[in-house]
């Protein structure tokens, strides 16, 4: 992990600001991807996400990861679109009919799981992500997204019963 | 017995998954060379200012504003005590001024434990168009943190229960100022660009809350939004009806009155209105004066609540949020 705290000149920033983009462009698309279930709408966030990023850089003042950080700003850009009024109105859900057709038992489970997650509630799905999918504990998810540890904890637990109900036979590990 | 996923083969799967979406190789240098030409997307905060803000919704009384000839201004009795429409303020739009939008964009890189008073240099804006102001601000995505949290304030009035139901998402942010015996740390003050700024910082201890916006969104397709706001002075007036608008007196728990609405235009107009007379005046220390280095104090004497119940409400089943009914 970088030291990020407070960039010096503007040429330290601009390299700060391209290693991070480096470093966690992809696992930001793809967390945005995963929490808005639209590609499009995954690069528009992400896009938001950097420039949000860029543009508060000099506020971090290292009290929490540097990953904590910038997913706090992701979780907040995806949690606005995907409450906006027009964004409501896509039907974002994932069917069966839109998957592709896949024969290998490997991509056939890992389409079963992405489509599993796709379909929890929105705010049992960003808990799951932020554990799972992006590795962050309790406590740094509960900064995250303002939310008490025992909210967090109990959106970790109904998000996995929820997801054992629909992964006949598989279930996520505590 | 189920086999378990671990966290590792949950990633890698997803990762395989999404394995398609690759990243912009672009995305650092094109937004570094947007920010320096000053370009950028624009976020609207709807609630720009607390004069603004109140005398909108005072004098029209709506979401989606409207002035008809039939308008009027009623008290808390439901009496009628004016046809005139106050006029409403008139801002000043990026197009007109540029520097709005710096203004603007910097007020989006405070953090939420800071209070910010931000300005241009301008002698075009005796009405301080030219100026912003940022309050510290507490988010909660979780009903039972943000009734938590309010159990332990004064100043401001929480629903006594939500709606039931499953919920698609919560919103609050309550917004705070400092205390007029507590005390504002100055934590950085210069220029971003043509944008001068000071911002400040208080203790927990000396907060207080001026303000909360609640917006609930149902599975089941209803919404609502809830606001909170203190007052700096007593109003006999309550609410601005448009043409065909009636309003009834209802009782409220711990209120000192209460309006119901009905028969709106259209589906986005506030439903209740009501008032709390606070038994002694709560003062803050101001960052509303117009003065960038005047450290106002100001006072604040009743507590207004709207309630918006989107869709085909009967007011008076929004109202059993406040008297937990």
């Amino acid at each position: 992990m970088s030291n990020v705290t407070g960039p010096g000149t503007a040429q330290d920033r601009n390299r700060l600001f391209e290693q991070l983009v480096d470093r966690y462009q992809e696992p930001v698309l793809r967390m945005c991807y995963y929490c808005l279930c639209d590609k499009t709408q995954a690069e528009d966030a992400a896009q938001e996400t950097f420039l949000k990023l860029y543009r508060t850089l000099d506020n971090y003042r290292g009290d929490c990861s540097e990953k904590t950080w910038i997913m706090k700003i992701a979780t907040r850009v995806c949690y606005d679109m995907n409450h906006s009024g027009w964004f409501r109105f896509m039907n974002r859900h994932v069917t069966p009919e839109m998957l592709p057709a896949e024969e290998e038992p490997e991509k056939r489970n890992d389409a079963e799981l992405a489509e599993a997650v796709m379909k929890l509630p929105y705010k049992l799905r960003e808990v799951i992500l932020l554990y799972y999918y992006q590795g962050m504990n309790v406590n740094e998810i509960a900064d995250a997204l303002n939310l008490s540890h025992s909210s967090v904890s109990g959106r970790l637990k109904r998000g996995r019963e929820k997801l054992k109900k629909m992964l006949e036979g598989r279930e996520l590990d505590e | 017995m189920n086999k378990k996923i671990s966290a590792d083969e949950f990633r890698e799967s997803l990762d395989r998954y999404a394995s398609d979406l690759k990243a912009n190789l672009l995305l650092a240098q094109s937004i570094i060379a947007s920010e320096a030409e000053g370009e950028g997307k624009m976020k609207r905060k709807w609630i720009k200012s607390l004069v603004l803000a109140l005398a909108m919704i005072l004098t029209l009384g709506t979401v989606a504003y409207g002035v008809t000839s039939m308008f009027r201004i009623v008290n808390w009795q439901g009496e009628v005590t004016s046809t005139v429409a106050p006029e409403e303020p008139q801002g000043v739009s990026e197009n007109e001024e540029p520097l709005i939008g710096s203004l603007l964009r910097y007020k989006d890189t405070v953090p939420d434990d800071e209070m910010v008073r931000a300005w241009f240099d301008s002698e075009d804006y005796p009405n301080g168009e030219n100026s912003t102001d940022k309050q510290a601000e507490k988010h909660f995505r979780c009903a039972e943190d943000f009734l938590d949290y309010m159990s332990g304030v004064t100043t401001l009035t929480a629903p006594a229960r939500f709606p039931e139901g499953e919920y698609e998402y919560f919103d609050a942010v309550v917004t705070l100022v400092c205390k007029d015996t507590g005390k504002l740390e100055v934590v950085a003050s210069g220029d971003a660009g043509p944008i001068h700024y000071i911002r400040y910082r208080m203790d927990e201890a000396d907060a207080l809350p001026l303000q909360y916006n609640v917006n609930i969104g149902m599975k089941d397709g209803r919404n609502y939004s809830i606001q909170s706001l203190l007052w700096y002075e007593e109003l006999p007036d309550a609410t601005g009806l448009n043409e065909g608008e009636t309003v009834e007196q209802a009782e409220a728990r711990g209120m000192d009155g209460a309006l119901l609405i009905r028969n709106h235009l259209n589906d986005s107009d506030r439903d209740v209105v009501m008032v709390r007379k606070l038994k002694e005046p709560v003062a803050c220390k101001g960052l509303i004066s117009l003065d960038p280095y005047e450290e106002a104090t100001m006072k604040f004497y009743e507590e207004r609540i709207w309630i918006w119940g989107f869709g085909n409400y009967d007011p008076a089943e929004l109202l059993k949020m406040f008297n937990g009914d």
